[in-house]
């Protein structure tokens, strides 16, 4: 029954209607940016990642299969635009190695991770968390901090279904190594 | 807060580890953003999206079924046309006593293809359909 008031919805959209458009975003633009900021830990990478996110869902959605549910695939979408962004910001980087410049002195206007940092405890998860590879990483966030099945994970990643279990099991079980000092 | 202090990382078990990852606080959302959000909604566009969603597989098996389909009335008229010709040739001898006396005109409208050898009354060639002409 969701399913099929999603899909209406999603006609909605394609049809232009705004107030389908609205109530999309609504929905899911927090997990969205909240997906981003796991993956970043830039503010306003994360903002501008969510904008392209959804641009892009408005232009592609005739190419929305239903398959997946409508968050699964713009978190995908988000995955996607976060890898390709990375992959322009190493490039980047590479080319400016010789003339980095000190950024210390910019002040971050906004710290979505500032609840974070508070507590002591998630501080320590979150820094081992970071020491597991990036696709140990991605399944932990999803999983556990964004509450996705391991089937929606597979839709997103485009993985079978039992690469992911066995992914999020192997890197909870480094992550509780990594927490109890052994790595 | 006295819980997390009393907190040893050496004794997490994975059930716990669950847990803590579970509790982590979300990150906080930049009050503007939903703005800009709004603001990008496209004005018009027209693109169609199925009130069904696709099945995984479906165009194969929709493929699948039509040629499927398609062979079967091939073969069907195959077997149609072949039954036309296949007739069942009846040959009714009728060197009886009584053939001098058969009515010959009353035969004619009853049988199809009737040949009659010699004077005397030999029906052949009565075509009678095949049960798969009738199909």
């Amino acid at each position: 029954m969701g399913r099929r008031l999603e899909r209406l919805k999603l006609i909605g959209v394609a049809k232009g209607q705004r107030k389908a458009c609205e109530e999309v975003i609504c929905e899911h633009y927090k997990s969205i940016y909240r997906f981003i900021v796991y993956l970043s830990g830039d503010a306003n990478i994360s903002e501008d990642l969510t904008q392209e996110t959804f641009i892009s869902a408005w232009a592609n959605i005739d190419q929305f299969e239903g398959r997946a549910s409508l968050k699964s695939w713009l978190h995908r979408i988000a995955y996607n635009k976060f890898l390709d962004s990375e992959r322009s910001s190493k490039k980047h980087s590479d080319l400016t190695a010789g003339l980095k410049e000190d950024n210390s002195s910019e002040q971050k206007s906004f710290d979505p991770l500032h609840r974070i940092s508070q507590d002591e405890h998630s501080c320590i998860l979150f820094d081992a968390m970071h020491k597991l590879e990036s696709g140990e990483y991605v399944v932990i966030v999803l999983h556990y901090m964004q509450d996705f099945s391991y089937s929606e994970m597979a839709e997103i990643l485009k993985e079978p279904v039992g690469t992911i279990k066995w992914r999020t099991n192997k890197a909870l079980k480094k992550l509780r190594e990594i927490l109890t000092g052994r790595i | 807060m006295k819980d997390n202090q009393n907190f040893k990382w050496d004794d997490i078990t994975l059930k716990s580890l669950e847990a803590k990852l579970q509790s982590i606080p979300r990150p906080d959302v930049p009050v503007t953003l939903k703005e800009k959000l709004l603001a990008a909604i496209p004005k018009k566009q027209k693109k169609t999206v199925s009130v069904f969603p696709k099945r995984p597989g479906f165009g194969f098996w929709s493929f699948g079924a039509t040629a499927a389909m398609i062979s079967i009335l091939i073969i069907a008229v195959f077997f149609n046309f072949n039954a036309s010709d296949t007739s069942h040739k009846i040959v009714v001898d009728m060197n009886d006593g009584f053939s001098n006396n058969f009515p010959n005109d009353l035969n004619i409208p009853l049988i199809e293809d009737t040949n009659y050898v010699n004077d005397n009354i030999q029906l052949r060639n009565i075509e009678t359909k095949s049960a798969l002409s009738l199909w």
